[in-house]
């Protein structure tokens, strides 16, 4: 009899644990995803305080979708020149005939590089080519 | 994914800044992956934290790498700063665009995959298995961290690299810890069926058969 009342006591107390434990597991996971989304934040605030290095431009396919067919031969292009150093950039696009095609800088290719350069990045896709026919700059500089 | 695309309306570069961060964010929870799961080898338990509370912290952390480590893969995809493909992010070494390390981050989420789905199958294909490949975490860790010192744009940022730092710390210590910490003899509930890790003691056994 004392044996059984023990036993019992031993499963409720082993229960109790389990449910601390479970209750536990999942506030401390809560937790865990909440303190990873903010660090996110926090890293990407940092991100965009120190390297900008990105093109004003970044997205054409999207910004392409968006506009709207000219009548004429002007297209509706983002305007990627001089749009390299970040909150400036609008993300109006200017509207500039697409007639002269840009032509892909001949730099090496390293994400930190294109800082300097109006043309913001050289592994940028070209707004006159499609993204399917684009070669990176090592390959179009002939290389022999 | 809402906070994603009001993001990207409100700035072009938000994607590849947020690229960025998760990137930070998935090396910091792999680690901290990592040192539940030596944690958990060690049977390592206080009386605030038991056992099992160890184990589904180290599972659900690893699952929060995946959910992280994908965020990371589709900013960068979606923002076309860097000329990937989503074949780059799966096959190694195959990207146009820095390839090596590129590589390495691939070889990272093939690794983080097959430990996943082992221990999803984990009964299925017996624990002997399950363990050899669940072995490949501990490469996992290493290859991710060479893949953000050698690629990251802020790789030459003060507080990324006391990031890694930190994360470095935290491994290699749980790692001595667990190495110089002999695991007791008990026994080791695993896919629903209590293992003993060693044979029972004579003793135990007559007392088993008494």
């Amino acid at each position: 009899m004392v044996r059984m009342r023990t036993r019992s006591d031993q499963g409720r107390a082993s229960a109790g644990n389990r449910d601390r434990g479970l209750d536990r597991i999942s506030s401390a996971t809560a937790w865990t995803a909440a303190g990873a989304l903010a660090l996110t934040g926090g890293f990407t605030a940092l991100a965009a305080k120190g390297f900008t290095g990105h093109a004003g431009a970044t997205t054409p396919t999207t910004r392409s979708t968006t506009t709207t067919t000219p009548p004429a031969a002007a297209v509706t292009t983002p305007s990627t020149a001089g749009n390299d150093d970040g909150a400036n950039n609008s993300d109006t696009p200017s509207t500039s005939p697409r007639t002269t095609p840009q032509t892909t800088p001949q730099t090496t290719p390293d994400t930190q590089a294109p800082q300097t350069t109006p043309q913001t990045s050289p592994w940028q896709s070209p707004d006159t080519l499609p993204q399917q026919q684009w070669q990176p700059p090592v390959s179009q500089s002939g290389g022999s | 994914m809402s906070v994603l695309v009001a993001a990207t309306s409100s700035s072009p570069k938000a994607l590849w800044y947020f690229a960025r961060g998760s990137g930070i964010v998935t090396t910091l929870l792999l680690s901290a992956a990592t040192v539940l799961g030596l944690l958990s080898t060690a049977r390592a338990a206080t009386r605030s934290w038991s056992r099992l509370v160890v184990q589904e912290m180290h599972r659900n952390v690893s699952l929060l790498v995946l959910v992280f480590l994908a965020l990371h893969i589709v900013t960068i995809e979606l923002d076309n700063f860097v000329p990937m493909h989503w074949i780059d992010a799966v096959v190694p070494f195959v990207s146009r665009y820095q390839p090596f390390w590129t590589g390495l981050g691939a070889i990272v989420l093939d690794l983080l995959l097959a430990i996943i789905l082992t221990s999803i199958g984990r009964v299925r294909i017996g624990l002997r298995t399950w363990r050899a490949v669940h072995w490949l975490a501990y490469a996992a860790w290493p290859i991710a961290m060479l893949h953000g010192l050698g690629m990251g744009s802020d790789r030459h940022e003060r507080w990324f690299l006391a990031v890694n730092a930190l994360c470095l710390v935290a491994v290699v210590g749980a790692a001595a810890w667990r190495w110089a910490r002999p695991v007791p003899d008990t026994p080791a509930v695993v896919a629903g069926h209590v293992v003993r890790m060693r044979a029972a003691s004579p003793l135990e056994r007559q007392r088993r058969s008494a």
